[in-house]
């Protein structure tokens, strides 16, 4: 198990000469936003080109920018995690730095994606350096209100701790603007306690009466000391309030986190979760047949600076 | 940083007050135990299956038949003791155990490995519950060192690396196994296991050989004190895989004469057909089959009434009622009995106005006898019919006439008051001891802010409005809850709505008759795919499975009769009454708006019921 070293870092920092830039490319417009602004310096450049939805408009903009940029293809699906754990032992196996460094842009991935990232990075036998770079979306409001999970479960096949069913369950939500979609999780987990993460001040300020409208009954159960916000932009006090939190649940509780909102808290919760191994990170998925969403970009890329470093040690930041 | 956010200042509130028998220790269970018929079945010295939605009560049976439990109800009731011969073994299960255990393999078998780690993780499960069930033998427990003689040999025959030989030393024992099972899993499934940790003897063991091995052992430790038979009550079986489901269920069939299994599951259950055929068991004779529902109002009533006095007492610390702390329903609140029949009583008002605003309900009386100005002048028994019968349906009608659909909206000051006072607050719950305990308290709490004897109806209107609405955002989020049928989704969600519209438009809108359709009745064309979503409906309670005469288990909804749950009324503007059938097929003769609500994805009757079916 790797010692996960965590730090909040600058947009410049993307321009750091890389061994490897890692983006993706689906529908969503942000998803070769990055990639357009800070890959000149990578020396190789993969896109993980979902399998899905291949025939967008903004899917077939995204590939052409790609393509110009010198990045290269690997189509994975996107509840798949086995492409891209190989695609980031590609490109660790073939850096030239005895620390590789990379960035991966994880703001179009599925949060499958993203933890099988995590995974692979949390037990890989060499040091590696990542900038997880994220473009937040500009507001666009959800197709319908109607949710379709098929997936409401642990992230990854095998992911998370097997406790005994006797202990109360501490829910950790990272709620979005979908309607009712954070209670319907309550209802289903019946947990003893519920946190719900909330971004205070999100970047569009269009999604705030969104998130409040779509969130009001759970916030209204939860109690407003247990709904905490947290900024988008800071991902240092989003770690520790996280961090601090599933500390003190841990010795009561079976915890479990659900992301349903901005993928910083996915991965936040994904790091907290390869240190702290008593918790679970689930998620709720509506799978390939959900409407595509435009999410254009919205300015600065956020970044967090992680290095893995194979030790046994706890999460220091 | 983390005080300032005061999470831990109130770390003794619960903001969803677990009234979930799992999470509370057996005494309590005792404590807050309302007696059920059901009760004395389950206590029988028989395999039993317990039948009931979510929420319907079966871990309280289950738990109830642990001895701590049992004493605690005894030490305040005037019940006749139930002296059971056997020891219970409380196997708890819930969604995070079997999702974090079996992934997504609830529908077919995993690899043999992974079966075999997921069975290996079940065992260990069941044997901490058998130690629990030890620990609670009361004066025959072992103590001191027959504990310590007995918890090491127990740790040689379950092949444990118990540091401390006691109880408590096994119990970690086998949560540390647990954490082993789930790491070699996760290898497993990442392809990053050595085949030789595959056959670790752990993994081959079957919770039913290892449980008789301990019964064995401790026979031997405490001798003719030691209990004749030990029932395993497994809760939750519902949300196992199917695979692991059917190998408990076959376990009914032919096991030790020391093993009785108590198994809690869902009505409908598919894996019933399998494991209780007429070539697989006699499932009548040899199996006792309890039932926890309720198909009309009136029959949960009772057990309703008695939970709610209980928790209106406890919590007011004095002598009141439920009813006296709810006032009465609006569609039961028809005058005292000698003014029932004057022409200002409100429900003749009503009537009056429906009559002015729709001819057909002058019909409706004129073929009854009634006349709205003059009630007296029809017989008491024709009277006392067209009452019971039309006031909860022209309320109704009446109520959400005055209501448009956005003023109830909680925001908003006027509400509907028909979901408020007993018993609809009782039916509401639909003997969900669950629900209603959850409403109850959600009232109690305003109540202490408003220095009311009574709660106001707004609030309780508030409170049933908003269980109505998390109970619709519980089955949008429910796993396996959407099905694809030709490519078009169609979900468990969609569906009770779909159904909920087509009712209440006729209730509200049709033509008035005191026999209304309210229930439907499963074609034997339906899509499969629309069946299993029936099936998951009636084992969350969206949907009441309402034939009474079933003398098999019963196990397809074909052919079958059905109601809404009534916790979805006040969403889809419902009475609380069951009501006469309509085919599924007719109510959904319309086709359905699949759940993108856009014309492409809309589901004919064809696809619903036509060639695809089984």
């Amino acid at each position: 198990m790797n010692t996960i070293a965590f730090a909040h870092a600058p947009e410049t920092s993307l321009d750091e000469g890389v061994d490897a830039f890692i983006a993706c490319s689906g529908y969503e417009e942000r998803a070769s936003h990055a990639a357009a602004l800070h890959s000149a310096n990578a020396r190789t450049r993969i896109a993980l080109a979902f399998a899905e939805q291949k025939n967008h408009a903004s899917r077939k903009k995204n590939d052409r920018r790609l393509r110009k940029m010198g990045f290269e293809f690997v189509p994975a699906f996107g509840d798949a995690p086995d492409i891209p754990q190989q695609v980031l032992r590609q490109a660790i196996d073939s850096a030239s730095t005895e620390v590789p460094k990379l960035v991966i842009d994880f703001s179009s991935m599925t949060r499958v994606w993203l933890a099988a990232i995590v995974e692979y990075l949390a037990t890989v036998e060499r040091p590696v350096e990542v900038l997880f770079s994220y473009s937040p979306s500009k507001f666009s409001p959800p197709k319908h209100d109607d949710l379709n999970p098929v997936h409401v479960g642990p992230i990854l096949p095998g992911h998370g701790p097997l406790q005994h069913p006797s202990a109360p369950i501490s829910l950790v939500l990272g709620v979005g603007y979908g309607q009712d979609e954070a209670l319907g999780v309550v209802e289903l987990l019946d947990p003893r306690e519920t946190f719900a993460f909330v971004t205070h001040a999100p970047l569009d300020r269009r999604f705030k009466p969104r998130i409040e409208r779509a969130n009001e009954e759970l916030f209204s159960r939860v109690g407003h000391e247990r709904v905490i916000p947290y900024s988008l932009t800071d991902w240092d006090s989003l770690a520790f309030t996280l961090d601090s939190l599933c500390s003190r649940l841990q010795f009561e509780t079976r915890t479990v986190i659900v992301s349903l909102g901005p993928k910083p808290f996915s991965l936040i919760s994904l790091l907290l979760a390869q240190v702290r191994k008593e918790i679970g990170i689930w998620r709720v998925s509506t799978g390939p047949s959900a409407p595509a969403h435009p999410r254009p970009p919205l300015g600065p890329c956020i970044v967090g600076r992680t290095r893995f470093t194979p030790t046994v040690t706890p999460l220091r930041r | 940083m983390i005080t300032d956010l005061g999470l831990f200042r109130s770390s003794e509130r619960t903001f969803y007050p677990t009234f979930n028998a799992r999470m509370i220790s057996a005494e309590e269970v005792g404590h807050r135990f309302v007696y059920l018929p059901q009760f004395a079945e389950i206590s029988q010295p028989e395999h039993t299956l317990i039948l009931g939605p979510r929420g319907s009560g079966k871990t309280t049976l289950l738990k109830m038949l642990l001895r701590p439990a049992r004493e605690a109800w005894m030490s305040r009731t005037d019940q006749p003791f139930f002296d059971l011969r056997f020891a219970a073994i409380y196997v708890p299960a819930d969604t995070l155990w079997v999702k974090q255990l079996a992934g997504d393999s609830i529908g077919g078998r995993e690899s043999a490995e992974l079966s075999a780690l997921v069975v290996a993780a079940f065992t260990a499960n069941v044997l901490h519950s058998m130690v629990e069930s030890i620990e609670m033998l009361g004066p025959v427990k072992p103590q001191g060192e027959a504990e310590t003689s007995l918890a090491k040999e127990l740790a040689r025959v379950w092949h444990l690396d118990s540091s401390f030989p006691s109880f408590a030393g096994l119990k970690t024992a086998l949560i540390e196994r647990l954490g082993d099972i789930r790491a070699l899993s996760s290898r497993v499934k990442l392809g990053l296991h050595d085949q030789k940790e595959l056959n670790a003897p752990l993994l081959h063991y079957h919770f039913v050989d290892q449980l008789l091995v301990a019964i064995s052992v401790l026979d031997a430790s405490i001798g003719e004190a030691a209990p004749a038979k030990w029932a395993i009550c497994l809760d939750e079986m519902e949300i196992l895989p199917d695979w692991l489901r059917l190998e408990v269920l076959s376990l009914l069939r032919s096991t030790s004469q020391r093993l009785l299994f108590k198994v809690s599951g869902s009505p409908l259950d598919h894996t019933h057909a399998q494991a209780f055929s007429p070539t697989a068991s006699q499932p009548m004779n040899d199996l006792t089959v309890v039932k926890l529902w309720y198909a009309r109002s009136m029959d949960g009533r009772k057990f309703s009434r008695s939970l709610a006095d209980l928790i209106v007492r406890e919590a007011l610390q004095k002598d009141v009622t439920a009813k006296q702390l709810l006032g009465r329903s609006p569609a039961e609140d028809i005058g005292p009995m000698r003014d029932r029949y004057k022409p200002d009583q409100p429900f003749w008002r009503t009537l009056r106005a429906e009559i002015q605003r729709d001819p057909r309900v002058a019909d409706v009386c004129e073929q009854y006898g009634i006349d709205a100005d003059h009630p007296s002048s029809a017989s008491v028994e024709v009277r006392d019919a067209f009452l019971r019968k039309a006031a909860p349906l022209l309320l109704l009608r009446n109520e959400f006439r005055n209501v448009p659909d956005h003023a109830r909206d909680m925001r908003t000051r006027k509400l509907v008051t028909y979901y408020t006072g007993v018993p609809a607050v009782l039916d509401l719950a639909d003997g969900n001891p669950r629900w209603l305990v959850g409403m109850l308290r959600e009232m109690l709490a305003k109540k202490d802010a408003s220095r009311e004897t009574q709660i106001p109806s707004r609030i309780q209107a508030q409170v049933t409005n908003r269980a109505s609405r998390r109970y619709r955002a519980f089955l949008r989020m429910l796993p396996n809850s959407s099905a694809i049928i030709r490519q078009k989704s169609l979900t468990l969600a969609a569906l009770t709505e779909q159904l909920g519209r087509f009712f209440s438009n006729r209730l509200l809108r049709g033509e008035f008759t005191l026999d209304p359709i309210g229930s439907f009745w499963v074609d034997e064309s339906t899509n499969r795919e629309v069946l299993a979503l029936i099936r998951l409906g009636v084992a969350q309670g969206a949907f009441i499975y309402c034939d009474e005469d079933w003398h098999t288990v019963p196990d397809s909804p074909i052919r079958k009769r059905f109601r809404l749950g009534f916790l979805l009324a006040p969403s889809l503007k419902l009475p609380l009454r069951l009501y006469e059938p309509i085919s599924l097929r007719e109510s959904l003769r319309q086709g359905m708006t699949s759940q993108l609500g856009r014309e492409k994805t809309r589901l004919s009757q064809q696809e619903l019921f036509g060639e695809l079916a089984v």
